[in-house]
């Protein structure tokens, strides 16, 4: 076994990590569902296409940053073939310090004006 | 079916396809799921995007594919790192044995591609022929008119060394005499300046082309160079051209030119070039290589060739003009070493198969130890097969480890293929003239051993994988105990151990026996005396002296070395004891005798050497006397002989005062091959001459490999002779008092006569004698490093066997201890097999070792000097083997005895 390696170690965050593990913040997802979620958040701009998303999905678990749910959802919503994926505490943690991380990139080009600028023009 | 449907079909069955591709740890856990995925998200995609949206989906899982196999790559690397540094001392004697098997390997290589090295700079070197004996001038002039054989021709007179005075200062250079032919034959360009024309007429003023080589350290790469005057053998000589960078010649590797001289020119510019060397038939001299028109064939020349070497010998009625055998053969002439056409795959073969055999045996080992090895982890073999692992994909895991293992090896094995080549290359050659062996492993010999590396780790990765994966789940779960195609499984170990041990007992007695033969000939330098005597050579004829006043400029410097107090003896010489530079020899013909022997047994060894030669070497006189200044005359024709031509061609008898008919040897043998062993120069005219014997010396021992003794005969050196001295100059042989530095007081005396005299090879006897035995050395050293390499690779296996047994039967001992068995039973059980296959492998190799000595002996001296069967080693290499075998077993046994049986009984 590897050992443990800090929440900052991951950063800065590869993009398909990023936004599978925000679609999982809040709920539980399989994999179609996440697929569904990142291409609605970024208005179709990101699409994660299967093979690249379950290449992404095993390097997240190989990591033990995100880990197979036990919790089903209601019989009537439930497709029994389908995974359940959730965030482990290390996953939430990652994805805590790149939402800060990015927070943080965001308020120095702000800073620096370089936004107004941009929008202005 | 709509277009819509049969799009989106197509798509979901060309992923379904790309999908079961994928790594099968991947596909356990996601595939299905993937599929899913992907069907759900064909239609919405087809909908969105059309067709690029599919083919983006596809694109994207092709992609993905030889991602996910580079992570497991990846992976199984970062595992097999991690099992490997778990057992350092398996993964250390590993990487030994294969550093030192593919090492071994490369070194054949770069060797093979070393000597089989085109000559470098020469344009289309496979075109190139080369006669193999030298010829006379007039027969190359008869050869160079068969030009519907070849585009142009050319020959050179090899080695030659040159006085060359730059700037006041004088050193020795060797070059070739060549024809004006010479680079347009070789197709090489000049650097700077031009080199010959064609229409070169004899007698002119010298012109000379030098190398880059030369240029670079004596000119410090002057671009003025070209016009140049500098002093060669005393004459001034200019400079016309450079040639291009790494050209060192047509024979870079035995006889390498830094400098160029027409035939052309004017014959006091060298030795060499005097007595009518281009218009003598007798002086067979030149080396000739032609360039071959397209299609005619090497065979083709060769006919024409002989067919004309037949005409001129019918023309002028040689003696042997009705031979029927070949007169002329052809080597590649665009090697750097060149070789008969038929000797090519010999020395390919035979250095391959040699290193092929040592990288065999390493590999056997390493396989051996893994195979051991799979006996401790078939529980997690077990597991991982339990849990859904492949068969296919566990057995690539444990290759990917051979391969890691091996591929850490072959840095340092290239490493030693450098380091070894290196050395053997700079290894100083016993020849007078400098021999280049450019043996530098290059790109390809890097190439060749990380290709050899790859193969070698699935070489010996490969039937350890197949055998660990083939367990039996059950019981290896239970347990951990073999029960796995036991049988098997141990005969193949087992028969690997005993080839091992087999082999490299016979290796270690046949290289012990080369290695003793050399040993005893080293050092062992019969019938004369090397202590407290030194050697200087000098060549007045390079400094632009005359015969004449060589012979003046010797006489007081030999007086003036006389006076000194601490001098005992001085002497000129031509020939030294423990030299190769010899020569074809001579042969005998004695008077009111039948020719019935053979001609082998007529040869005689030629040295010519001057008055007080025996008393300086410390060669006793037998009978009658030696040498004396009334034989030095011309006209006097007065020899010593040894002991040994006293007993081959007299019977023993006193010959003094006795006439005999001595005549040119030819060279044969090794003599026509050896480089440096060429020696034009003759003192017999070619019909015979009769000479007194004034002398019998004893027999001195001077070969490199101690053999049968060979009869000699001794020349008086002449005045005469210092026009023409041999690649080594004249000797000047010294004894003095122990203790004294005669080197310096020599360099003062020749100083003190004439200052731009320089010396060269001024050494003692003891170190001469180490620099002709380095090579032979360097061999025995191999040997026995090879001998002992071997040795210890096969109590490596045995190790591994005494340890798989133990683990085998970890059980079996820990009831066996519970019942009251003793430590020494339970060591006796474990170690019966290694015991019992040593004992086996130890008569298989002296059997084969015996034969190997046999054959051998009839090959080389050195091994029948030690009279067959040496006790030390006959007893000695199996009694090493054994202990180091008992040793590798007795090891891993003494884990038996801590088995602990109530942790056996607790499994029951």
């Amino acid at each position: 076994m590897a050992k443990p390696r800090t929440p900052e170690s991951y950063l800065p965050l590869k993009p398909h990590w990023f936004h599978v593990l925000l679609s999982l913040s809040n709920d539980d997802q399989h994999g179609y569902g996440i697929m569904q979620e990142v291409l609605e958040r970024t208005d179709g701009k990101i699409r994660l296409w299967p093979a690249t998303l379950y290449g992404t999905l095993k390097r997240l678990m190989d990591e033990d940053l995100i880990e197979t749910s036990e919790e089903r959802p209601s019989p009537e919503l439930d497709d029994s073939r389908r995974r359940y994926y959730r965030l482990t505490k290390q996953g939430r943690r990652v994805l805590a310090a790149e939402s800060r991380r990015l927070e943080e990139l965001v308020r120095v080009i702000r800073a620096k004006g370089g936004l107004r600028r941009e929008a202005s023009s | 079916m709509s277009v819509s449907n049969l799009a989106v079909l197509l798509t979901a069955r060309l992923f379904r396809a790309l999908a079961s591709a994928f790594p099968h740890e991947f596909k356990n856990v996601y595939g299905e799921e993937m599929l899913q995925t992907a069907g759900d998200a064909i239609n919405p995609t087809w909908r969105r995007y059309g067709v690029t949206g599919l083919l983006r989906l596809l694109l994207d899982v092709a992609l993905r594919l030889p991602v996910e196999y580079a992570s497991e790559l990846r992976r199984d690397v970062r595992h097999s790192l991690r099992t490997l540094a778990a057992s350092p001392a398996f993964t250390g004697v590993a990487l030994v044995s294969l550093v030192l098997g593919i090492g071994v390997a490369s070194c054949a290589y770069s060797e093979v591609n070393g000597l089989l090295r085109d000559v470098a700079g020469v344009r289309e070197p496979r075109q190139l022929v080369a006669v193999h004996n030298p010829i006379s001038y007039p027969t190359y002039k008869r050869f160079r008119e068969l030009d519907d054989i070849f585009i142009s021709t050319m020959a050179y007179v090899a080695p030659v060394p040159f006085g060359v005075s730059v700037n006041g200062h004088t050193e020795r250079t060797w070059g070739h005499i060549v024809t004006p032919s010479y680079f347009a034959t070789l197709g090489v360009r000049p650097r700077l300046g031009t080199f010959f024309p064609s229409d070169e007429r004899p007698g002119q003023a010298p012109n000379i082309v030098i190398s880059y080589r030369f240029w670079q350290q004596r000119f410090g790469s002057d671009p003025a160079v070209v016009g140049r005057t500098i002093l060669l053998n005393g004459q001034s000589c200019m400079i016309i051209g450079v040639g291009p960078r790494d050209f060192l010649g047509a024979s870079p590797m035995v006889f390498g030119a830094d400098l160029w001289l027409p035939v052309t020119a004017d014959p006091r510019a060298a030795p060499e070039l005097q007595n009518g060397t281009l218009e003598r038939r007798d002086l067979a001299m030149f080396q000739m290589l032609g360039r071959l028109r397209p299609g005619v064939t090497s065979d083709a020349a060769e006919a024409a060739l002989n067919a004309v070497a037949q005409q001129i010998a019918a023309t002028y009625g040689d003696p042997d003009r009705d031979r029927k055998e070949p007169r002329v053969q052809l080597l590649d002439g665009g090697r750097a070493l060149p070789l008969r056409k038929q000797d090519v795959p010999f020395f390919r073969q035979f250095l391959m198969v040699l290193g092929s055999l040592l990288l065999l045996i390493a590999c056997a080992n390493v396989a051996n130890m893994m195979l051991a090895r799979a006996a401790d982890r078939r529980k997690e073999i077990a597991v991982r097969l339990a849990l859904g692992a492949s068969r296919a994909r566990l057995i690539r895991q444990l290759l990917t480890e051979s391969v890691v293992l091996a591929l850490g090896a072959a840095p340092f094995a290239f490493l030693l293929s450098v380091v070894m080549m290196r050395r053997l290359s700079n290894l100083a050659m016993p020849q007078p003239i400098p021999i280049v062996l450019d043996l530098n492993p290059d790109w390809r010999v890097l190439a060749f051993t990380f290709t050899v590396t790859a193969f070698t780790g699935v070489l010996f990765g490969l039937a350890p994988a197949f055998r660990a994966t083939r367990t039996d789940l059950i019981s290896s779960l239970k347990d951990g105990a073999v029960r796995f195609s036991r049988h098997r499984a141990v005969s193949l170990r087992n028969a690997l151990v005993l080839s091992q041990i087999a082999a490299s007992l016979m290796l270690l007695l046949i290289t012990g026996y080369m290695g003793l033969g050399i040993q005893n000939t080293l050092g062992v330098q019969e019938g004369f005396d090397p202590k407290d005597l030194s050697l200087v050579s000098l060549d007045p004829v390079r400094e632009g002296y005359s015969a004449a006043r060589a012979a003046d400029f010797f006489d007081k410097l030999t007086t003036r070395l006389r006076q000194q107090p601490f001098v005992t003896a001085v002497c000129l010489t031509d020939t030294l004891p423990a030299a190769v530079d010899g020569n074809p020899g001579v042969r005998f013909s004695i008077p009111k005798r039948s020719v019935s022997a053979s001609v082998s047994a007529h040869w005689a060894r030629k040295h010519i050497v001057g008055r007080d030669y025996f008393e300086t070497t410390g060669i006793r006189i037998l009978s009658g006397r030696g040498f004396r200044k009334e034989d030095q005359t011309d006209t006097a024709r007065t020899i010593v002989v040894s002991q040994e031509a006293v007993r081959q061609f007299w019977n023993s008898e006193d010959p003094v005062a006795q006439r005999i008919q001595l005549s040119n040897a030819e060279p044969t043998g090794g003599y026509g091959a050896w480089p440096g062993t060429l020696d034009f120069r003759s003192n017999i005219s070619n019909d015979g001459e009769s000479f007194q014997v004034i002398g019998v010396a004893r027999d001195v021992s001077e070969d490199i490999i101690a053999s049968k003794r060979h009869p000699a005969v001794y020349f008086p050196l002449r005045p005469a002779d210092y026009g023409q001295p041999s690649l080594r100059g004249v000797t000047l042989l010294t004894r003095t008092r122990p203790g004294f530095d005669v080197i310096s007081a020599v360099r003062r005396e020749v100083q003190a006569l004439d200052p731009n005299i320089t010396i060269s090879n001024a050494r003692t006897m003891r170190d001469h004698i180490a620099q002709f035995m380095s090579a032979l050395k360097a061999a025995s050293w191999t040997y026995a490093f090879m001998g002992f390499f071997g040795l210890v690779l096969a109590s490596v296996g045995l190790a591994g066997i005494t340890a798989h047994s133990v683990a085998k039967r970890a059980h079996e001992i820990g009831v066996r201890m519970a019942l009251g068995a003793q430590q020494r039973d339970v060591l006796a059980l474990v170690m019966k097999e290694g015991v019992i296959l040593t004992a086996i492998g130890t008569v298989i190799g002296l059997a084969l070792a015996l034969s190997g000595i046999r054959a051998l002996s009839a090959l080389f001296f050195s091994v029948a000097s030690i009279q067959g069967y040496d006790p030390v080693l006959l007893i000695g290499g199996p009694c090493l083997l054994i202990t180091l075998a008992l040793l590798a077993c007795y090891l891993p046994a003494r884990r038996s005895t801590r088995i602990d049986p109530v942790a056996t009984l607790r499994l029951e």
